[in-house]
């Protein structure tokens, strides 16, 4: 896990982050003139379930879990230490998710920061302005809302890994083609939503897959997509051959 | 005894040309067995079928009496060390040396038996791995395999880039550890470096 926060990807993140929370904070305050908070723009990027640039940003380290030790060769030292290729990968996605999951939290704290420099304001001060939903939602709701963003950024970093380790020793083309393929799908899904309000298959993608207006089922879809991408990546891990040559 | 075995090994990486056509070796608790060989012969990919992480495409292997391809875990009792391992950049070869003893099951005494590794080696283990030299970075390699008293070591040209002292330290810890009545397996160019603590040269050719 240590090594995790010690990567160049993870800084480069960071650095997006603030950024991200610049530009918000830059946006509300052009927009808005009451004063708007940097906690309260920070909770609409982890709490709003329509909103993705988070898990999708995240899915930018995945390349982490076992590219970036492929191509160092450690990958190479851990099996050469007895390690059983499908556990480590198995024990690499536990380590990771949990990086992850103190990453969304790292976000929310970057994030308001940057805004609350930019705006002035660093309470939850003009969260009706920033985002009503939220506003309007009871505290259930929005620690809910909180963990299926967490849950929605699990599985995109689980397809990201798994999309990875297809091309191993290739840095960001498995993250960007995770990211370009989710982006389509969800482009496609809308336009189809669009056409067919009414039908139930539509209805069910969007509620449970995309968590748009999430059900109990939806918590389940995202823990079996999580399952299944976690167990292809091991048996991908399995199956990866050895370069005659590593780092 | 028996300690590795390695029988009919056939390998080519897949559309390549064969790498490794039925070779056979058989080495024996106690024994230093050098494999000798021209540069692209096989000798790096032969080590690393041997220690289970290349699948050989026909024959088989046992290392202390066990495959290591379906029992990985019998790498823990081994030392290996081979062509491109490598150690996480941003750690210093102590964490590195550290980090991966206890995932070869080392958790007590890690730190003290490295620390004396330390003082023989005579190097700045502190040093981060990516600013280390390359002979530093095969040190900490090399001292990986023996903290953890492996009961076989499995090395790819272990002198490669060290100076003549360490190069003595090498030569030191090698008898101590042949002594000990423990096998050792290495690849490379130079068998006379070790002189009389080899046991049995093989010689491995580039396939035409």
């Amino acid at each position: 896990m240590k090594i995790l926060f010690k990567q160049k990807q993870w800084v480069a993140i960071q650095a997006i982050l603030v950024i991200l929370g610049v530009i918000s904070g830059l946006a509300i305050k052009a927009e808005f003139k009451e004063p708007a908070g940097g906690l309260a723009i920070g909770l609409h990027f982890i709490a709003d379930t329509h909103e993705y640039i988070t898990p999708i940003l995240f899915i930018l380290l995945s390349d982490l879990v076992f590219n970036v030790e492929y191509i160092q060769g450690t990958f190479l030292t851990h099996l050469t230490c007895g390690q059983n290729r499908k556990v480590w990968m198995l024990k690499k996605s536990v380590s990771f998710y949990v990086f992850v999951l103190l990453q969304f939290f790292i976000t929310f704290i970057l994030v308001s920061l940057a805004a609350g420099m930019i705006t002035g304001h660093f309470g939850l001060q003009g969260l009706k302005g920033v985002d009503e939903t939220l506003y309007n939602m009871k505290t259930i709701e929005l620690v809910r809302g909180i963990g299926l963003n967490i849950l929605r950024t699990f599985m995109f970093v689980s397809l990201g890994v798994f999309v990875s380790a297809l091309i191993p020793g290739k840095l960001v083309i498995g993250s960007v083609t995770s990211i370009g393929a989710i982006s389509i799908m969800m482009m496609i899904t809308q336009s189809l939503y669009q056409v067919y309000k009414n039908n139930k298959v539509m209805d069910f993608v969007i509620h449970n897959i995309y968590f748009e207006n999430p059900t109990k089922f939806a918590w389940i879809c995202g823990i079996l997509w999580l399952i299944v991408f976690t167990l292809l990546s091991m048996e991908r891990v399995k199956r990866v051959e050895i370069a005659s040559r590593g780092a | 005894m028996t300690e590795v075995l390695m029988e009919k090994v056939t390998f080519y990486f897949p559309k390549g040309p064969k790498i490794v056509e039925d070779f056979s070796l058989e080495v024996e608790k106690g024994e230093f067995l050098y494999i000798v060989g021209p540069n692209g012969s096989g000798k790096s990919t032969i080590l690393r079928i041997l220690c289970g992480v290349v699948p050989p495409k026909k024959g088989s292997v046992e290392i202390l009496g066990k495959n290591p391809l379906k029992n990985p875990e019998v790498l823990k009792q081994a030392g290996v060390t081979v062509d491109g391992m490598g150690f996480y950049s941003e750690l210093s070869l102590r964490e590195n040396v550290l980090i991966f003893a206890k995932e070869k099951g080392m958790n007590n005494g890690a730190e003290k038996t490295l620390d004396n590794y330390i003082k023989i080696w005579d190097i700045d283990f502190n040093t981060k791995y990516k600013r280390g030299s390359h002979g530093m970075r095969r040190i900490a390699q090399l001292t990986l395999s023996l903290i953890t008293d492996s009961q076989v070591l499995i090395w790819d040209e272990p002198d490669l880039a060290l100076d003549e002292k360490r190069q003595e330290v090498l030569l030191n810890l090698l008898k101590d550890y042949k002594s000990k009545g423990k096998t050792i397996i290495i690849a490379g160019i130079s068998p006379d470096f070790y002189g009389d603590l080899v046991d049995k040269t093989v010689h491995k050719e580039v396939i035409v």
